[in-house]
């Protein structure tokens, strides 16, 4: 596949994972950082599990697949909501809770990230 | 009996996540572009100035949003700011290196980037105001 190709399965797993999460983020509408909290777990999850279980480049559909799947956890988690909802936290609630969101969603992700990896045998502890 | 959703309704839907939809994968693929060509400075790697980038529109955005239709706000806030970030392949990075042992480009990648992702955010919306009046609600 030329790169050109692999750009776009890359923009189209984004696609779908930015509509996966505004599905989601309308189930959780009332708490909003705790949807993009949920949602960056759950795509950091996802990243890890890819690890291990995508085909190798090798293989058929290796490269694209893989595309697809990184581009979907990228499209799905989100950096600047999450900046944008703490900056909001701190300013209308309270700082504290900006800082337990922060805390949060860094360890959970990490937490949950290692999870896939290890789950898809692509760390060994 | 549910009355079904009339079809303006059904059609805004289907508006809704076609913007979602392109505005992601447009954030992607820019990323996508991107990303291979900035280097990485010490720990700081590509993720990092993406992200901050897309912290600093997504705040403008929020502050021009009484001026902007919804369907805009899906498409560029929504969609291309949330294709554009990215806090699976953060976390990743973050996580390796932990696991390769430097602890101290660990922890302060982390700090740098929710610090400055914040302040970025900040910036961008305090200019939305400057430009696009009304405060944000």
């Amino acid at each position: 596949m030329s790169s050109l190709w692999l750009h776009l399965v890359f923009g189209l797993g984004g696609g779908l994972g930015a509509a996966a999460r505004h599905a989601l983020s309308q189930i959780f509408a009332h708490r909003v950082p705790f949807s993009t909290l949920i949602i960056n777990v759950l795509g950091s999850f996802l990243l890890g599990l890819w690890a291990g279980i995508l085909p190798p480049e090798t293989a058929i559909g290796g490269v694209p697949l893989q595309r697809l799947a990184i581009g979907f956890c990228g499209g799905f988690t989100t950096f600047s909501s999450f900046a944008y909802q703490t900056l909001r936290l701190g300013r209308e609630d309270t700082l504290m809770h900006a800082a337990a969101n922060i805390v949060m969603n860094l360890v959970l992700c990490l937490v949950f990230y290692g999870a896939g990896l290890w789950l898809s045998g692509a760390l060994i502890l | 009996m549910k009355p079904s959703p009339s079809k303006t309704a059904v059609k805004s839907r289907y508006l809704e996540y076609g913007a979602v939809i392109f505005g992601g994968a447009a954030g992607s693929m820019m990323r996508g572009v991107i990303s291979p060509n900035l280097p990485d400075i010490a720990f700081l790697t590509s993720t990092f100035f993406i992200n901050l980038a897309a912290c600093f529109v997504l705040g403008w955005l929020y502050a021009a949003r009484h001026r902007l239709r919804e369907r805009y706000m899906h498409l560029g806030a929504i969609g291309f700011c949330g294709g554009l970030s990215t806090f699976s392949s953060f976390a990743a990075d973050v996580f390796h290196m932990l696991m390769d042992g430097a602890i101290l480009a660990g922890l302060l990648a982390p700090a740098l980037e929710i610090g400055f992702g914040i302040f970025a955010a900040f910036i961008g919306e305090a200019l939305g105001r400057r430009f696009h009046g009304r405060p944000a609600s």
